[in-house]
């Protein structure tokens, strides 16, 4: 049903606002009915009454007013609802940017980051209609029409009684029909939705589907599922529209029938013309409100799917505070206490294999521990538990005594320095990208760190220096300048924990190469965590372990593995120029 | 925005009978409207003065076919305009996609980025609306005017006048006023909301980072200061909307009190039967109903044309292509020729200078460089996505100049540097490379990439969709298919762009043997910045700035002590970097 009450539930604290557009909205339809009244009289008066311009100029003048009036009183209504719009728009966005934050972003990974977009912009704009004109006109639809019929009811009963027996028919079969185009509609949106991504999709792929020659096909199968949707959507409206017919139907032929009959009646004179041309007149803003909502029906529909999107997003499940314990305020960070990490296992949401199976390590303090496993052994898994990210499904991990889910997230990650596989610029200036890690930084300060990460130079030799602007995904940097922007990130930060995720992983090697040595001099005196699907950075950590399919396979250093001739070997022999 | 508009009026031209049928139903709605309303007062009118009943017959009969007709005609109108629209959609999807495909991939504007496809297709579909909402209404408006002309004008020419000039008055004055208030606040809501979803996409796309670094507030703060200005101005805009409304109904009222004072005295001296001062009133009142659809259309006019603009940008991009007279040709022979080769961007000073080597059938070639080497220029020279400036190409002895796009293509299979694979199952992404292609042919394929394994453990096999497939396909995974989907082709020439790049040892280790494992005859083209097993191609090609600065085997190279020695190295020199 279109009357959704989670969605009415948003209008909380914006009642007396709805309520005054409603109040308005009734007074203006008072008015329409006495300038109907009047016109009528004036008529009347001229037709039948021989009364001369001056005889009604008087009621011309009211009639002006009340026209002005009634304008008036719209104009009042929409500033009301303009002002509704915008509080339920912002209030829509809150929520939805709280909850955003809240699921964490391996969750929103998963999504779309476009998609989410769409929703919190558009998704929420599609909303203002139906709060603005669906939700209103529901109201008005019951009102106005119970408004007129006080009118006309002592003036004419027989009209009444067409009003009356006519009026339900039409919310009837707008309902009924309603109901039945809804659920095609819902299919009809996944339709839509699917064409839209098909059509997104080839648009991406051209340059593929040029070198596979493959266009012309594509042209035709663009105009095919586009043609294809029009004729399940076209099936769909036949019967939608069918709603609006009735309505139209409805309105029309009871306008229809009230003037033949009046028009009888008004023949062997038992009835007044000045009756007569009223009730004519407002007969037909006696169905104007349940054709608005017929209009509006479209609006209130759109904005109930665009809700349906919105509330998918509301209701996912906060992965990361599930499950927490009481957090310590003062918890105190000592550089010399180990990771230990017990009986860790990680299951996907809606998988069935283990991401993380049974894992057991400590990670020693100041020294380097490296990852090492193909891809899908379940290193970035453990990371992204360590960087608190997603919260383990079972197992713990404790940073000496203290369990890490009694540590608040916050100051957890203080104490921690990351370099992610893909770091992410921001549309912001360089300055405010490097400073992302340590708020209160000084310019000399990031200056520093930007040295440390040798990007000093390269940043001072642009025009604006540090305060040089970055595009859409630090577009106008190289793959070295924007790992080196991380890397300052973390100079700056300069944490006692460093966890790093894939260094330079598609670099060309003389530049991967100056990267990987300023990165190290960042390892110095901190417990590093490293992973790397390229041996032979790690060759020299502290202590590496090797992982497979979420399990944990090998420990030890680079020596003691080999001589242990297992897995690792085995990796370390698939990297053949090396060895 | 005239031209803009015309250029997309005539897009959909082909439709314009259509059009033309949707928008004559539309008058005729209306125009049933003003028969129901105007017959209806007609009769009670002459009713009042008792005339004779087989007087009122036609009246009867006529209020009778316009309560049904109007139903009707609305009906029919929304079921054609619809389908006009979609019809225009398709049409639309269909042009875009035919206007990109000569440009992409572009030397002037990044295709690549989802942002300005999504704005596109969101172009796309507001400009899918020109018909029903911009050129429909005021058709409407001129036939309902021509029509109200010609019916007062029986009873007077000045009537008819006073009508006309209020009626077109009121339908553009009052837009235009509106236009004028609201033209600067509508771009602003564009540039804000634009400014906003890019602000949006940029922080979910760093959400990690954000989280991370605990720019919670900082980031809501600043969503809010753009939100804010955007719906203060959405809050004006809408006031400015609400304008139209009232002071349409107000036009209305307005023009049928004047047109009383100006018909009451010639009732009074008996120019005007009294029976019509009801009928023109009502007819009137009746008419406006054709004026409510023309602000929209103003607004609409200047969105569309705005998205029009947008689209014709991206499409009057410099093509590249331009093949006119080119035939197809059988090929003989497969050694691949370049002499002199070079390439300037328009804008950027990457180039291509001078480039010539010979690669001869069933040799195995890597060319190799430093990013921004002008690798990737060449892949697109070679798969003529681009023409090169200067030089030749030869394949066996044609000249690619005289080869058509698609001729080339057959010829040469691409493993492209971005793994892009299409919404659809996995079976059909295979099959983008060739029709007619067997399962078990398909999984020969897979089981060369490795990839069969996988394939069989999912439930739905090679009908298993990727989308579902989500993060089960890893970053190596999904690579190895596009290198299924190359393979697929069975081309003589075969080119992997960085098809190791973002893969770990063994998957990188595991593609290196597909490639030595492939039949002699084919030539294979193997780009990388990565160096390793290179001593299984014949010649290696190193690039650097464009140009050519060595070229030979592994062994030769190395024996050189060159600049590819250095890239070796550097590569190499990690193991001892942190004893």
């Amino acid at each position: 049903m279109l009357f959704n009450k989670t969605l009415y539930s948003f209008i909380k604290g914006a009642q007396l606002k709805f309520f005054v557009i409603i109040f308005l909205g009734l007074l203006a339809s008072v008015t329409t009915i006495l300038i109907a009244l009047l016109l009528s009289k004036i008529i009347n008066g001229v037709f039948l009454s021989s009364q001369t311009l001056q005889d009604v100029s008087t009621l011309i003048i009211i009639l002006i007013v009340l026209a002005v009036l009634k304008s008036v009183l719209i104009w009042s209504q929409q500033f009301f609802s303009a002002s509704l719009v915008s509080f339920i728009k912002k209030s829509f966005r809150k929520k939805l940017l709280a909850q955003i934050e809240s699921i964490g972003p391996l969750a929103l990974k998963s999504e779309r980051t476009g998609e989410i977009t769409n929703t919190l912009i558009n998704g929420v704009d599609k909303l203002e209609d139906y709060f603005s004109k669906f939700l209103p006109q529901m109201f008005l639809a019951v009102l106005i029409p119970i408004l007129i019929l006080i009118f006309v009811f002592p003036l004419d009963w027989l009209t009444g009684i067409v009003f009356i027996v006519t009026a339900p028919i039409i919310p009837l079969f707008m309902f009924l029909i309603g109901s039945i185009a809804e659920k095609m509609n819902k299919k009809q949106w996944q339709t839509l939705s699917r064409m839209s991504a098909y059509f997104l999709d080839v648009l991406q792929g051209i340059s593929i589907l040029k070198l596979f020659n493959r266009t012309n096909e594509v042209i035709k199968k663009i105009d095919q599922v586009s043609n294809s949707f029009r004729i399940k959507t076209l099936n769909v409206l036949k019967v939608a529209f069918l709603s609006a017919l009735v309505l139209e139907v409805t309105a029309t032929i009871s306008v229809a029938v009230i003037a033949v009959e009046i028009g009888l009646r008004l023949l062997y004179g038992n009835f007044a013309f000045i009756d007569a041309l009223f009730i004519l007149v407002i007969a037909p803003e006696f169905y104007l409100p349940f054709r608005m909502l017929g209009t509006s029906y479209h609006a209130g529909m759109e904005g109930l799917a665009a809700f349906e999107n919105i509330n998918n997003i509301l209701i996912y499940k906060n992965i990361t505070s599930s499950k927490q314990l009481i957090k310590h305020n003062n918890f105190n960070f000592d550089i010399n206490t180990p990771i230990i990490i017990k009986n860790l296992s990680y299951t996907y949401p809606g998988r069935e294999t283990k991401a993380l199976d049974d894992i057991s390590i400590t990670i020693q303090p100041k020294k380097i521990t490296a990852l090492v496993g193909t891809s899908g052994a379940g290193k970035t898994t453990l990371l992204n538990i360590l960087l608190r990210f997603i919260n383990p499904t079972s197992g713990n991990i404790y940073f000496g005594e203290d369990d890490l889910q009694s540590i608040n997230n916050e100051t957890w990650r203080n104490n921690i320095a990351w370099l992610p596989q893909n770091p992410h610029l921001f549309s912001k200036n360089l300055l405010e990208n490097i400073r992302i890690s340590k708020n209160k930084a000084s310019i000399e300060e990031v200056i520093e760190a930007a040295k440390k990460a040798n990007i000093h130079n390269f940043i001072s030799s642009r025009k604006d220096e540090y305060n040089s602007a970055i595009g859409e995904s630090g577009a106008k940097l190289s793959g070295g300048e924007i790992k080196r922007i991380a890397l300052a990130r973390a100079y700056l930060r300069n944490a006692p924990l460093l966890f790093v995720d894939e260094p330079t992983a598609d670099l060309d090697p003389i530049v991967e190469d100056e990267i990987i040595k300023d990165m190290y001099k960042l390892f110095s005196d901190k417990t590093v965590l490293i992973i790397a699907h390229r041996l032979n950075t790690i060759i020299n950590a502290d202590n590496i372990i090797v992982m497979k399919q979420g399990k944990v396979i090998e420990t030890g250093n680079h020596n003691e593995l080999i001589l242990k001739n297992g897995y690792y070997k085995k990796l370390l022999y698939a990297h053949g120029d090396i060895l | 925005m005239i031209k803009v508009f015309f250029r997309i009026v005539s897009l959909g031209k082909e439709y314009k009978y259509w059009m033309l049928l949707a928008a004559l139903i539309g008058f005729l709605t209306v125009g049933s409207g003003i028969g129901l309303m105007m017959t209806s007062s007609y009769l009670i009118a002459k009713a009042a003065l008792q005339t004779p009943i087989y007087q009122l017959q036609v009246a009867i009969v006529g209020v009778r076919f316009f309560g049904i007709s109007r139903g009707v005609f609305r009906y029919l109108e929304r079921y054609i305009s619809h389908n006009v629209t979609f019809k225009l959609l398709a049409k639309f999807r269909v042009w875009f996609f035919t206007a990109l495909v000569p440009i992409v991939p572009s030397k002037t504007i990044d295709l690549t980025s989802g942002d300005l496809l999504t704005r596109s297709i969101e172009d796309i579909e507001s400009i899918e609306h020109i018909f029903v909402r911009v050129i429909s209404p005021p058709f409407i408006f001129v036939a309902t005017a021509i029509l109200m002309f010609a019916l007062l004008n029986i009873f007077s020419i000045t009537y008819a006048i006073l009508f006309i000039i209020l009626f077109t008055g009121s339908a553009f004055a009052i837009p235009y006023l509106t236009f004028l208030l609201s033209n600067k606040i509508g771009k602003k809501i564009v540039l804000l909301k634009s400014q906003l979803k890019e602000f949006t996409v940029d922080s979910l796309q760093g959400i990690s980072e954000l989280i991370f670094y605990g720019q919670k507030d900082s980031w809501e703060n600043e969503f809010n200061k753009i939100q804010d200005q955007l719906i203060n101005a959405e809050y004006r805009m809408n006031n400015i909307k609400s304008l139209h409304e009232s002071l349409t109904g107000l036009a209305m009222n307005l023009t049928v009190a004047m047109m009383l004072l100006i018909a009451i005295p010639d009732v009074v001296t008996g120019a005007l039967n009294g029976v019509y001062l009801s009928v023109i009133s009502i007819g009137i009142m009746a008419a406006f109903e054709s004026v409510a659809q023309i602000p929209q259309a103003f607004q609409y006019l200047s969105k569309s044309t705005e998205a029009g603009k947008r689209l014709f940008d991206i499409v009057d991009t410099h093509k590249n292509e331009d093949e006119i007279n080119l035939t197809e040709s059988a090929i003989t022979g497969y050694n691949l020729r370049l002499e002199n080769i070079s390439f300037t961007y328009d804008t950027n000073n990457n180039a291509l200078s001078n480039i010539s080597f010979r690669i001869n059938e069933g040799e195995r070639v890597a060319i190799v460089g430093a990013s921004g080497a002008g690798k990737s220029t060449l892949v697109n020279i070679l798969t003529k996505l681009w023409d090169y400036n200067t030089g030749n190409i030869f394949i066996g002895n044609e000249n690619y100049k005289v080869l058509s796009s698609t001729n080339i293509r057959n010829i040469i299979s691409v493993v492209p540097q971005k793994v892009q694979l299409f919404t659809g199952t996995i079976k059909e992404n295979l099959l983008i490379a060739k029709d007619g292609v067997t399962d078990s042919e398909l999984m020969r394929v897979l089981s060369e990439v490795g990839l069969d394994s996988l394939i069989n453990s999912l439930p739905d096999k090679l009908n298993t969709n990727i989308g579902e497939l989500g993060q089960k396909l890893s970053g190596g995974e999904s690579k190895r298919l596009t290198i299924a989907r190359a393979l697929l082709r069975n081309s003589p020439i075969i080119i992997f762009d960085e098809a190791t790049s973002h893969v770990d040892n063994l998957t990188e280790k595991k593609i290196l043997e597909t490639i030595k494992e492939l039949p002699a005859t084919k030539s294979v083209i193997f780009i990388t910045h990565r160096l390793n097993q290179m001593d299984m191609f014949d010649n290696i090609i190193v690039l650097s700035n464009g140009r050519i600065v060595e070229s030979g085997t592994h062994t030769e190279l190395l024996a050189k002590g060159n600049f590819y020695k250095k890239l070796i190295d550097s590569q190499n020199q990690n193991i001892t970097l942190l004893s």
